[in-house]
């Protein structure tokens, strides 16, 4: 696996094979990644990946997760659906060594991944969630058919600054009786004239009050979890909690800036996608993912200090706002001549170090805070316009989430934002869960991107 | 939060859409609180602003704040974050428009006594930003007075439901809502003997939507109750005038906040049960959901509805401009099989 190169699922196969014969030691969840083809996720035939044995580590890591969740069911833990806080609330329950938690949010992959083959989407059709919602309605779909995840013991979802989809969504969740602990999540509003604002994990500010509010609501859910499931959740876990995810926070944050700030991208935007989506809840083994990811920062520095990597330093450094359902169209960036320099998918806030010099629940309170969509749409492109400067991206893509209550207008915010302080093409594409019938067209507007960059970067 | 600028000060209309933002707290502070009724649905989605996107956006939140914020006579524009798209708009507001904006969170959830808190303590926020208007604080008996004079308006209002036909209460509502007055009754209304009892529900009617009335007459109905969000489910309780003196914030933060049953609150059993109240206190034989294109709140909530009503639903989806003919003949067939 010595050469540089996206393979294919069967390329992958004999990469393994070869790997093995070398001597590799493969993890307990390890193996070729077509068996996963057999456990239906067909999708996964028509993604290329990159070809080292620590990026197959990450994909098989990342297919196994129910077969994980399950096991600690076996093992007498007790499930915690959390849903929408993309990040907060495990920290708190991985905190309780007999609690393991996940988001049923991540179904929205499962058309991409099964290719359809799960009929989720016809399914939450039959339930009225048509395609007017986002993706995520593959979710609603999925507590029907029961199928891809075990029943959770406790369900949490935050709400108040959260998107209606996935509101209504997770309602109906509830309606088809699924009791939910509902949360609240206040917008992050903006400070008064005489008040003063604490700073959240990556820049924003909040008001005192609301932090207070927030961490009154984390008091809660442990109270209820606690009647609920049995398990007291002490501060005294929670920091232990803070402290092992910041671990993996911080091992993210190397990964980012490596390959960010790389001549040569040293790492396909696929595999980053998927190892920046560990950190909302750390692919339900927070021990495991650690590893997982460290091998990856490993891998990526090796390659940076070789001069190694994709495409060469010709390729256009891409911006990339929102994460996609359909995962083959992050494949296209390289087949357009673009890598990746900066990422917002929605979850920065579970990105960020948590602070460890406060109370625990006001901790996570700050984190839920710096949720970018618990804000304005100006404080996201702000963070956003940071970084695009610290990383020297060259062009934007804001990829919409078909049906999301928020994109068209945030998208707008952000891209008259972004305008206003850089010379360099912005484009929105929308990229449905399976997006064959758009492969052309978002081909064509990816193209066309790089190409304008890359003419811009010769009039510069 | 913004203050006005001093040369706006003749500008007196405080203008908003949500009926959580009590109409009484701004005219205690000497302002002209206006939930206005949105009459154009103008395809630009922002007047003012270099961009034009239809795919994704409420037509509702899209006319509001294009009418809102293009109308001189508004000196503040007031909006919640009981929807998604409003929250956006309030960006939107701020990036394009120079007339102050509000944005105040509604809590979603509803079972705790912190987010009764909250609440309260959005309107002490929004209180703040009237007196940066130029508003004056109110002294709590100033308050409580306010408060008795639109307690006592909307009881009057109320005495006229039944009264009228439904599309004439409706569009007192609106005209209360709008102005803050209550147009006495004319001759009293019978529905027709044959006529079919249906309600309404579902998002805010304005404008055009009113002939949503005419049709369904046309085609043999009697709108016999609104509970759309304009119609007589949001108006608040009555206010507990045993605590109004000495409480009048309090007594004013749970009237809005906690009476009136919604589709955005978490969880949202008490619609659902409200509704069945009243589809069997008012004998309706039909009910008629009339929500927005990309209203995901009541969209997603159409089948649970039709599950769980005794009598049959129409799901009608408007897209802000008139009432169409696919419209007009889903009503035309719906009103045939109530028959």
């Amino acid at each position: 696996m010595d050469r540089l190169q996206q393979i294919t699922l069967e390329e992958c196969d004999a990469a393994y094979g070869q790997w093995l014969s070398y001597g590799g030691q493969a993890p307990r969840y390890g193996g070729r990644l077509s068996r996963h083809v057999k456990d239906g996720n067909k999708g996964i035939e028509r993604l290329k990946f990159d070809n080292s044995a620590v990026a197959m580590n990450l994909w098989n890591f990342l297919l196994t997760e129910e077969e994980r969740l399950r096991e600690a069911r076996s093992a007498g833990k007790k499930l915690i659906g959390t849903m929408k806080d993309l990040g907060t609330l495990p920290v708190m329950v991985y905190a309780h060594p007999g609690l393991v938690a996940f988001y049923p949010d991540g179904a929205w992959w499962i058309p991409c991944l099964m290719d359809e083959n799960d009929r989720l989407l016809e399914v939450a059709d039959q339930l009225g969630v048509d395609g007017t919602f986002c993706p995520v309605r593959a979710m609603l779909a999925a507590f029907v058919t029961g199928d891809h995840f075990p029943a959770p013991d406790m369900l949490i979802c935050s709400v108040g600054a959260t998107c209606d989809d996935f509101s209504a969504i997770a309602q109906r969740v509830e309606g088809l009786g699924n009791p939910i602990l509902w949360w609240e999540l206040p917008h992050r509003r903006a400070l008064g004239h005489d008040e003063t604002g604490i700073e959240l994990p990556g820049g924003a500010c909040a008001a005192k009050d609301q932090i207070d509010f927030v961490k009154d609501e984390m008091t809660r859910i442990i109270r209820v979890m606690a009647d609920t499931v049995g398990a007291s959740v002490t501060d005294d876990m929670i920091v232990h909690g803070i402290s092992e995810a910041n671990k993996v926070r911080a091992c993210l944050a190397e990964l980012r800036l490596t390959i960010f700030t790389a001549d040569i991208a040293p790492l396909p935007a696929l595999e980053l996608l998927v190892a920046e989506m560990m950190a909302i809840h750390f692919c339900s083994d927070r021990d495991e993912v650690l590893v997982v990811l460290s091998g990856l920062l490993e891998l990526v520095q090796q390659r940076v200090a070789a001069g190694v990597g994709y495409l060469g330093p010709d390729s256009v450094r891409v911006f990339w706002i929102n994460p996609v359902a359909d995962l083959r169209v992050m494949n296209m960036l390289e087949e357009c001549g673009g890598r990746i320099c900066g990422t917002e998918y929605l979850f920065t806030h579970a990105l960020d170090q948590i602070p460890t010099h406060i109370p625990p629940r006001e901790a996570l309170a700050r984190m839920a805070l710096a949720d970018p969509m618990a804000g304005a749409a100006q404080d996201r492109a702000r963070r956003i316009c940071a970084d695009i400067k610290r990383f020297g991206s060259e062009a934007v893509i804001i990829s919409r989430i078909p049906g999301a209550s928020h994109c068209a207008l945030e998208g707008v915010v952000i891209k008259e934002t972004i305008r206003s302080i850089f010379d360099i093409p912005v484009v929105e594409i929308e990229v449905p869960p399976v997006s064959d019938t758009f492969q052309a067209s978002l081909r064509t507007r990816l193209s066309a991107l790089i190409e304008i960059a890359k003419g811009q970067r010769k009039r510069k | 939060m913004t203050s006005a600028p001093s040369t706006e000060r003749s500008r007196k209309k405080v203008i908003y859409s949500s009926p959580y933002i009590p109409a009484e707290w701004i005219a205690a502070h000497g302002l002209e609180p206006n939930r206005m009724a949105c009459l154009s649905y103008d395809r630009s989605l922002f007047v003012s602003a270099p961009v034009n996107v239809e795919a994704g956006v409420c037509p509702y939140m899209r006319g509001f704040i294009n009418q809102a914020s293009s109308d001189t006579r508004v000196q503040a524009i007031i909006l919640t974050t009981t929807c998604d798209q409003m929250r956006r708009g309030a960006d939107l507001i701020s990036l394009y428009s120079h007339i102050p904006c509000f944005l105040m969170h509604v809590p979603a959830s509803w079972e705790t006594s912190g987010v009764n808190r909250l609440f309260l303590r959005e309107l002490e926020r929004l209180g703040e930003f009237l007196v940066s208007l130029g508003g004056v604080k109110p002294q709590p008996d100033e308050l409580a007075a306010t408060m008795r004079t639109y307690d006592e308006k909307r009881k009057k209002l109320m005495a006229q439901q039944g009264m009228v036909s439904g599309k004439d209460f409706a569009q007192k509502l609106a005209c209360f809502a709008e102005t803050g007055n209550v147009t006495d009754g004319r001759e009293q209304y019978v529905p027709g003997e044959k006529c079919i009892p249906v309600g309404f529900i579902g998002s805010p009617l304005t404008g055009n939507h009113f002939d949503l009335f005419d049709v369904f007459s046309e085609y043999g109905a009697s709108v016999a109750f609104n509970a759309t969000e304009t119609g007589e489910r949001v108006l608040p309780a009555r206010f507990d005038l045993r605590r109004l003196k000495d409480e009048p914030m309090h007594v004013l933060a749970e009237s809005y906040f906690s009476s009136f049953p919604d589709i955005g609150e978490r969880p949202n059993n008490r619609i659902f049960m409200w509704m069945k109240d009243r589809v069997r206190d008012h004998h309706v034989r039909g009910v008629v959901l009339i929500r927005y294109m990309w209203c995901d709140k009541w969209h997603a909530e159409a089948q649970r509805f039709r599950e769980s009503l005794s009598v049959p639903l129409l799901d009608i989806e408007i897209d802000g401009e008139q009432i169409g003919e696919r419209t007009r003949n889903r009503i035309q067939a719906f009103m045939e099989g109530l028959r």
